[in-house]
């Protein structure tokens, strides 16, 4: 074989098997599945973990409440608790006290 | 290398798959071509490579910047592909030096007579990346400024190259007389 040869030879070659373009389909289809699954997992992630975090933070805010609404609270705690009765019967006693 | 038209491209990027299959149509009888007179007798080998540029094609198209060759993007696409799996063969055979014939072995196109046609013979010799800028220029044609486009070397660079790989066909085919007489 000469060098003239040779370079003939050189690109006498048959082209890929007619069946390589469904294997690369396969492998293709096979990608996207996989990506599809890896997306959704990601997308259930950052929903989980967002939900969490917004309900964390609403939490957070209803600890911190203004003052007038505590106020408010601690009064209406007051009045649960029985304390304005107290008050109120102590009142009654000081004056049956000052009217004997 | 006439590039397919840019409409069908565009298609391709956008998913189109009868786009998608126009293209493989197109261009998968030159990255064949190329890879299987790189990697040789294997034939899984080059199967596997022409499948994982396809899939890096297809993957990457939309970033494919339209104002260059896609046939170059995509010989780009192919020649780093390949390059990895030289380099993964490569550690292999490194790992089975005792099993395997050298390539500076006087045997070794002897050895190749077995597994490969009468270029393989010739071929065994060279270095991988030798034979895939061999056939790029010889039988695809591609201009030294496409090749230099695709490996990221200088063009003045590839022509002393070529020129050395030429020369050195040139006396693997004198030196082995067993080669003259092959049939064709």
């Amino acid at each position: 074989m000469n060098e003239k040869e040779f370079y003939e030879e050189l690109g006498r070659i048959a082209g890929p098997p007619p069946y390589l373009y469904g294997k690369i389909c396969r492998r293709l289809q096979r990608r996207t599945t996989v990506m599809r699954a890896v997306f959704a997992l990601a997308a259930t992630l950052i929903l989980a973990v967002g939900t969490s975090g917004v309900l964390y933070l609403h939490h957070e805010a209803g600890q911190a409440l203004s003052p007038e609404v505590s106020e408010e609270l601690q009064t209406i705690h007051g009045y649960l608790a029985g304390e304005d009765i107290e008050q109120a019967s102590l009142s009654y006693a000081i004056e049956d006290g000052e009217g004997k | 290398m006439v590039d397919l038209d840019r409409v069908t491209i565009e298609r391709a990027a956008r998913g189109d798959e009868r786009a998608f299959k126009l293209l493989y149509d197109h261009y998968s009888t030159f990255v064949w071509r190329v890879v299987f007179r790189s990697v040789g007798s294997d034939r899984e080998m080059v199967e596997e490579i022409v499948q994982e540029t396809f899939m890096k094609i297809h993957q990457s198209l939309k970033k494919f910047a339209a104002d260059s060759s896609l046939g170059t993007w995509i010989f780009r696409i192919a020649f780093n592909t390949s390059k990895s799996f030289w380099a993964k063969k490569a550690r292999e055979k490194e790992r089975m030096v005792p099993l395997v014939f050298d390539r500076a072995d006087p045997t070794s196109a002897i050895d190749a007579f077995e597994a490969g046609d009468t270029v393989e013979k010739v071929l065994v010799d060279l270095p991988e990346e030798d034979r895939f800028l061999l056939v790029s220029r010889e039988v695809e044609g591609l201009s030294f400024d496409e090749i230099a486009e695709i490996t990221g070397k200088s063009s003045a660079a590839l022509r002393t190259r070529m020129s050395r790989i030429k020369h050195k066909i040139g006396s693997i085919l004198e030196n082995k007389p067993h080669l003259k007489g092959a049939v064709i």
